[in-house]
């Protein structure tokens, strides 16, 4: 750097080092590569979170997690404590780091942050709520039973499996003076008590061959049920699959 | 060549016409030092290495400029990154990394085309007071009425939405007013 008083200027400084080649553009490449990657960084990382929390969504359904809150504020509890909070804190990390690739953009940072967050959030419900229309993660599922080493399996095996002391989702398979029998995908036999206190939000015509969630504590093979509701059949289908073999 | 816009200037050098960057050089050394001396309040040694460093990353990433944008708010975003690396190293002063204006949306108060008269007296204020405002309100000033870019421009330049422009455009006009008025009242009364 060239002192006050001598005659050079910043102007013919910063020439002479591009004369002498001492100063270099970067060449084009290097910035489509720099764009390139930042663009497949991000797209990985969406359909990552894609799939991350079209699988929360895939999970609490499989696991009745999804169909308790119906049963008012104790479902809500026990909504709130049995959802994958590790799972669904990775995909928030997830989403930080995509909104921070985004705003360097200026369709993001012309906004306030919290408006591309939401955005970003937006799509991505949009976007898992559609994969779950698909019957993506059923065949993961089921795949991953067959091929268990695989990196899917301890995933789904882990996560899809967990089951919750009040929340038993089951086919039913018979009914009691008092009740109903339910099956449930580990194999076991439950029964269900009914009082006049259990909650029916959707009615109480079940018949056999149903599949219902019961929300109840569990004392051994019994569970005097707080609510019981029925459940579409599609998050159950690997175990529908497995004891009702009309499915 | 010297009738040619910027972006048909920066095209040339891109094509590796190294002279032709001497006149980009031209246009923007003044201003761009002139945009470090009133953020940064540094010797003017210190200014001029930190002026040259902005021209010789323009230049070493002058292929990765889009000529179909335009060049000012491109050229000074590069001097605002090597003003704030300044100014971190220096650590005299915070900068912030996140500020809750640019996180949550701020009523967006319309861009005021302010006659150059008033804009003559806020630069005369602005001179009195500029180092005791807060780097986050002391640039988009500086940029806002010495170097005479728009809301747009100055949230190209600074990253943050056009909102949060006005808005820290207008408290950091309050503040520099409360400054003024101290500083007025301090010389009446010696």
């Amino acid at each position: 750097m060239p002192e006050n008083n001598q005659p050079t200027t910043l102007r013919s400084v910063i020439l002479d080092e591009i004369k002498k080649g001492q100063l270099r553009m970067r060449p084009k490449w290097h910035f489509v590569l720099r764009n390139s990657l930042l663009i497949t960084g991000g797209v990985i990382l969406f359909l990552v979170l894609l799939y991350l929390v079209s699988f929360v969504a895939f999970v609490l359904r499989q696991n009745g997690v999804w169909f308790v809150p119906i049963f008012g504020l104790r479902g809500w509890l026990a909504f709130m404590i049995s959802l994958p909070w590790l799972l669904i804190g990775l995909s928030l990390v997830f989403m930080v780091i995509l909104e921070l690739l985004v705003r360097h953009c200026a369709f993001a940072y012309h906004r306030p942050l919290l408006y591309s967050l939401l955005g970003i959030m937006l799509v991505v419900l949009a976007g898992s709520f559609l994969v779950n229309q698909t019957t993506l993660h059923l065949q993961l599922a089921q795949f991953s039973e067959k091929h268990p080493l695989l990196l899917t399996g301890p995933f789904y095996r882990g996560f899809g499996h967990e089951r919750f002391r009040d929340i038993h989702p089951g086919l039913i398979t018979g009914t009691t003076t008092n009740g109903i029998v339910i099956q449930t995908e580990r194999g076991e036999t439950l029964y269900i008590g009914i009082t006049p206190h259990t909650r029916l939000p959707l009615g109480m015509d079940f018949t056999v061959g149903d599949v219902i969630v019961v929300f109840g504590d569990r004392d051994d093979d019994l569970i005097e049920a707080y609510g019981i509701r029925r459940v579409p059949i599609e998050p159950m289908m690997p175990m529908m699959r497995r004891y009702a073999p009309r499915y | 060549m010297s009738d040619k816009t910027d972006e048909e200037i920066a095209a040339h050098v891109q094509q590796g016409d190294g002279e032709s960057f001497g006149l980009l050089m031209e246009r923007y050394q003044q201003k761009i030092t002139r945009y470090a001396r009133k953020f940064l309040f540094k010797n003017e040694s210190d200014i001029e290495d930190i002026v040259q460093e902005a021209f010789i990353k323009a230049y070493t990433n002058i292929r990765g400029f889009d000529v179909k944008r335009r060049f000012s708010p491109w050229m000074y975003r590069i001097a605002h990154n090597e003003f704030i690396n300044a100014a971190k190293k220096r650590g005299r002063e915070k900068i912030a990394y996140l500020d809750l204006d640019t996180i949550f949306p701020q009523p967006v108060s319309p861009e005021m085309a302010d006659a150059e008269v008033t804009r003559t007296e806020m630069r005369e204020l602005l001179e009195q007071c500029l180092g005791q405002l807060a780097p986050k309100y002391r640039e988009p000033l500086v940029l806002y009425y010495f170097e005479g870019m728009d809301y747009k421009e100055l949230s190209d330049i600074l990253q943050i939405p056009v909102s949060t422009v006005g808005v820290r455009l207008t408290r950091g006009k309050s503040i520099m007013k409360t400054l003024v008025t101290k500083i007025q009242h301090d010389h009446a009364r010696e």
